[in-house]
């Protein structure tokens, strides 16, 4: 009996910090469950994500330069149609990751999308194909050789209303990766 | 050897009110914004709300829109500007979003590059804003579009006003060249 009430006693805050964690992760949704990757697509290739169709083209990649205030940078050409009913700022984020030569991975998150149409900065409106880029910014040098192939991977969403967030874009899981050449180009 | 302090009744008080704390914050954005309630009306008409009052013109379409802050070109679709104007009758209610929604639901936002110096934005209460949106639809996609102007969302909004309005955009209107948008104002109204 008293062991017991010992016992009790030991696991008492243990206790209370498991049920408040188990209520925090219930209200914010529960675990995911995993979901195995999907095969490759070609360059060029159209590949159906949650709110897009998405194409993509190409790849450039360019040392930094301390002296002129340049970053390391790599680019992503695509084109890109807003398959969704409403007008989009851009690609999430969080569905995009970028494997380098290097072993060095870019994301999910720590990429930005943006227009290359400068006249644009007013997101993408349905059924309208745009052309759009990529950039991620390595934290090593790009030093490979123009063979070596950069892999993009790419998510399907979900809207979750999550704790405290409501019609949130989340990552679910991924739909396809795409293997493509980077030449890293010296700065002119 | 330190002993352990007893669990007192502040300590069970402090956790439940934390608990507490959280589930209302849950409860509060689990369901995003609240539902709008609906307003209708056409072009030329003041449709009357009770946080705002708006007035749109029949729309104009172009290939180029020109504003302070630069230029926007058609690309796969056509610009479609129209001129609307925004009366707030309550401070919070004073920014608005502009949608054309087209026949088959697809909601075509006003083009960002647009909205500072043009779109229409009350300085507050008791004034009329007049300005333009620029929105761009795929030129199929013109027929029985609908012009909706929603209050934005604010913390703790109860309710929101919404309007709709039919015969903004005819499609068979003449595509014109370029199209210079004038500089948003605002005048005392009442």
């Amino acid at each position: 009996m008293n062991q017991l009430r010992q016992l009790r006693r030991a696991w008492r805050w243990p206790g209370a910090v498991l049920v408040v964690g188990a209520i925090i992760v219930a209200l914010a949704g529960g675990f995911e469950t995993y979901q195995p990757p999907r095969s490759d697509t070609e360059v060029g290739q159209w590949i159906t994500l949650t709110r897009w169709k998405v194409r993509i083209d190409g790849c450039e990649a360019r040392a930094g330069d301390p002296e002129q205030y340049t970053s390391n940078q790599i680019a992503i050409r695509m084109r890109v149609v807003n398959t969704w009913t409403e007008t989009q700022t851009g690609i999430n984020s969080q569905t995009v990751a970028i494997e380098l030569p290097t072993g060095e991975q870019i994301g999910p998150g720590f990429v930005t999308f943006t227009l290359t149409d400068t006249e644009r900065s007013g997101g993408f409106d349905p059924g309208l194909e745009r052309e759009a880029v990529l950039v991620g910014t390595p934290d090593q040098t790009p030093d490979w050789s123009d063979e070596q192939m950069v892999r993009v991977r790419l998510a399907s969403e979900r809207i979750s209303n999550g704790f405290a967030v409501a019609n949130n874009w989340e990552g679910v899981a991924q739909i396809a990766s795409v293997e493509l050449p980077c030449p890293v180009r010296s700065e002119t | 050897m330190r002993t352990r302090r007893p669990l007192r009744k502040a300590d069970l008080l402090a956790l439940l009110v934390v608990l507490l704390l959280l589930a209302t914050i849950h409860a509060l954005t689990r369901n995003g914004p609240p539902e709008g309630r609906w307003y209708s009306g056409e072009v030329n008409q003041t449709v009357t709300t009770p946080v705002f009052d708006v007035r749109a013109e029949p729309a104009r379409l172009a290939e180029t829109a020109t504003g302070m802050f630069g230029d926007l070109s058609r690309d796969a679709g056509v610009l479609v500007i129209v001129d609307w104007a925004l009366s707030c009758k309550k401070l919070y209610s004073c920014s608005t979003d502009a949608y054309l929604v087209t026949a088959d639901g697809l909601r075509y936002r006003e083009r960002s590059e647009f909205t500072m110096g043009h779109a229409p934005v009350p300085e507050g209460v008791g004034f009329t804003a007049h300005g333009s949106s620029v929105f761009e639809l795929p030129t199929a996609a013109l027929a029985g579009a609908v012009l909706e102007i929603s209050q934005s969302p604010e913390p703790l909004t109860t309710t929101l006003a919404q309007v709709r309005l039919t015969g903004v955009v005819d499609p068979d209107a003449p595509v014109l060249g370029t199209i210079r948008l004038e500089p948003s104002y605002s005048e005392v109204t009442s």
